[in-house]
């Protein structure tokens, strides 16, 4: 992807070099400009795969007007860390290699990566992911919030997360008498 | 150019139609969760564990309908004094649930009103069922399962046979220890990855003596694991396979076409020296053969001591490459985990992935 950079990349040819570059440019909501790895957003995002090749990259910043600055911001570190990561995902494998699609699993890095957001930026990157069709992310961001699930009991998974419980008494008992199976131990 | 509606995302509708509003800009509406599309709170359900899954409906009105339409991960453990009552609470649940995938984990007695479930079933792992003969499980179709595990089952050639001819979309298989059978044979067109393993020890029936692979066009990955006492694996048509092992030196007979190996925790002990050597004088068809040995060895010296030991200027194929290099994980442990198994998207052999716990290698 790198190989023919040219010799003259002059400022006024940058439009016609553009096409070689190994990075595209995304515009938050704000207006906040974020450089990320061409190959990586390709590969991750689906959205992005398809305006890449589509030809609808803007030089000068691509509109994103869905995604604000922060969750921008996670979405490129996160292609920019997974760019990085991959050599030592696997062997340094020579003449034969496994199908090495992605581990269902967070890895590590991916653990860290959303354990560190706030519970606000966590939102807004499950849904920046959503819309630029990043499957992998969403796993990741998924399974984040499925941890924070685990083991609660309905009352401290609303605490958790601010649900607000709409259910009449009458309906609430009919639930808890269908489900009498999963409240077996409590 | 603005993203607009971008296309290729099967999760991305939205609820509501949130307009303009940046997507970061959740003031007001403080629970961020159920804002959430369906489709991605219904990617969460299917990661709770079936409990916490189905206990979601309990939240809110909007998460009732969510879980009935979920995937499931089902686990239920038959055999103990309960037995009863928690299978007809799941043959309810299995009624009531509109999803057509669900994962089963059975151990002793599968009740009979769980098993008309079967052409729903996903996935089925059996251990330590009594009765999975001919005429228990005649009458079962598994259209849509993709994976299956047999442990410590007492069967019979013709059930095991005739289960497998109806599972028409099966991509992996494990018969861990199974009874009553001698014989195995595989044909199937779907079939991704196979593990076998035999204690021989504990008998009741007859314990597997051959499993032979008669036409696996899609077969990847032979997985023989501990212990596979006596067992002898003949692949008479798998063009695809690429992975085999770990083999042992209980396995007294390995037969196959293959044409690339890949040799973990080569050690440069005589057994491995013997059996490698073997494949190098004699495999006309082989093209390579890669070595992943300890990181602390893998020096040139080290390298070339092994081309000697190995006789590879010997070797029945002139073209064949014989590769050397470190292994980046830790430990050398020859066990492969059921997980790695029924996983096709990672690497059996590759531990530096693994996070699997001791319990899981059952």
């Amino acid at each position: 992807m790198e190989v023919d950079k040219g010799k003259g990349e002059a400022e006024e040819t940058r439009k016609v070099a553009e096409a070689d570059r190994d990075t595209v440019t995304l515009k938050s909501s704000d207006g906040k400009l974020f450089e990320v790895s061409k190959e990586a957003a390709a590969r991750l995002s689906t959205v992005l795969a398809g305006m890449i090749a589509g030809g609808s990259i803007d030089d000068n910043g691509t509109d994103l007007k869905q995604i604000g600055s922060e969750a921008l911001e996670n979405v490129v570190d996160y292609c920019n860390k997974h760019a990085n990561s991959i050599p030592s995902a696997a062997l340094i494998s020579s003449s034969i290699s496994f199908n090495t699609a992605p581990f269902k699993e967070p890895e590590e890095w991916e653990r860290k990566f959303v354990d560190r957001l706030s519970h606000d930026a966590l939102f807004d990157l499950v849904e920046a992911a959503n819309f630029l069709g990043m499957e992998r992310l969403l796993d990741v961001t998924c399974h984040k919030i499925s941890e924070m699930m685990k083991g609660k009991s309905p009352d401290q998974i609303r605490e958790v997360f601010n649900i607000k419980n709409d259910y009449t008494k009458e309906e609430l008992e009919e639930i808890r008498q269908e489900l009498a199976w999963a409240f077996y131990d409590d | 150019m603005a993203a607009e509606e971008g296309p290729g995302n099967k999760r991305r509708r939205r609820r509501e139609d949130v307009g303009d509003v940046p997507l970061g800009g959740g003031d007001g509406d403080p629970d961020l969760l159920s804002r959430l599309p369906d489709e991605i709170l219904g990617s969460i359900i299917t990661l709770l564990p079936t409990v916490d899954g189905a206990r979601t409906q309990i939240l809110s009105r909007r998460w009732r309908p969510l879980w009935h339409a979920a995937p499931l991960n089902l686990e239920a453990h038959f055999g103990t004094c309960s037995s009863h009552r928690v299978a007809s609470k799941l043959s309810k649940l299995l009624k009531d649930h509109d999803s057509r995938e669900f994962e089963l984990s059975v151990y002793r007695e599968i009740p009979p009103s769980v098993l008309r479930f079967s052409h729903a079933l996903r996935v089925l792992h059996i251990r330590k069922h009594t009765d999975f003969s001919a005429s228990a499980t005649c009458m079962l179709n598994f259209p849509t399962l993709k994976h299956l595990t047999l442990a410590d089952v007492k069967t019979s050639e013709s059930a095991l046979s005739g289960v497998l001819s109806r599972c028409p979309v099966l991509e992996t298989l494990l018969l861990d220890n199974i009874r009553g059978v001698s014989h195995v044979r595989i044909s199937s067109l779907t079939l991704r990855s196979f593990g076998v393993s035999d204690c021989g020890i504990f008998r009741l029936g007859s314990s597997l003596e051959e499993v032979m692979i008669v036409e696996a066009p899609l077969l990847e990955r032979l997985t023989p694991r501990v212990p596979s006492n006596l067992l002898v694996i003949r692949v008479l048509h798998a063009p695809r396979l690429r992975a085999v092992g770990y083999l042992h030196d209980d396995i007294p007979r390995l037969q196959l076409g293959t044409l690339h190996f890949k040799i973990i925790n080569y050690e440069e002990k005589r057994p491995d020296v013997n059996f490698i050597k073997f494949f190098i004088l004699n495999a006309r068809v082989l093209q390579s053969i890669q070595f992943v040995v300890r990181r602390d060895k893998c020096g040139a010296k080290w390298i070339a001591r092994q081309h000697k030991k190995l006789q590879v200027n010997d070797r029945a194929s002139q073209g064949a490459i014989f590769d050397f290099e470190a292994d980046c994980s830790l430990g050398s442990s020859s066990i492969v985990h059921v997980k790695h198994i029924h996983d096709l998207a990672m690497d059996p052999f590759d531990r530096s992935l693994c996070r699997c716990q001791g319990d899981e290698l059952n």
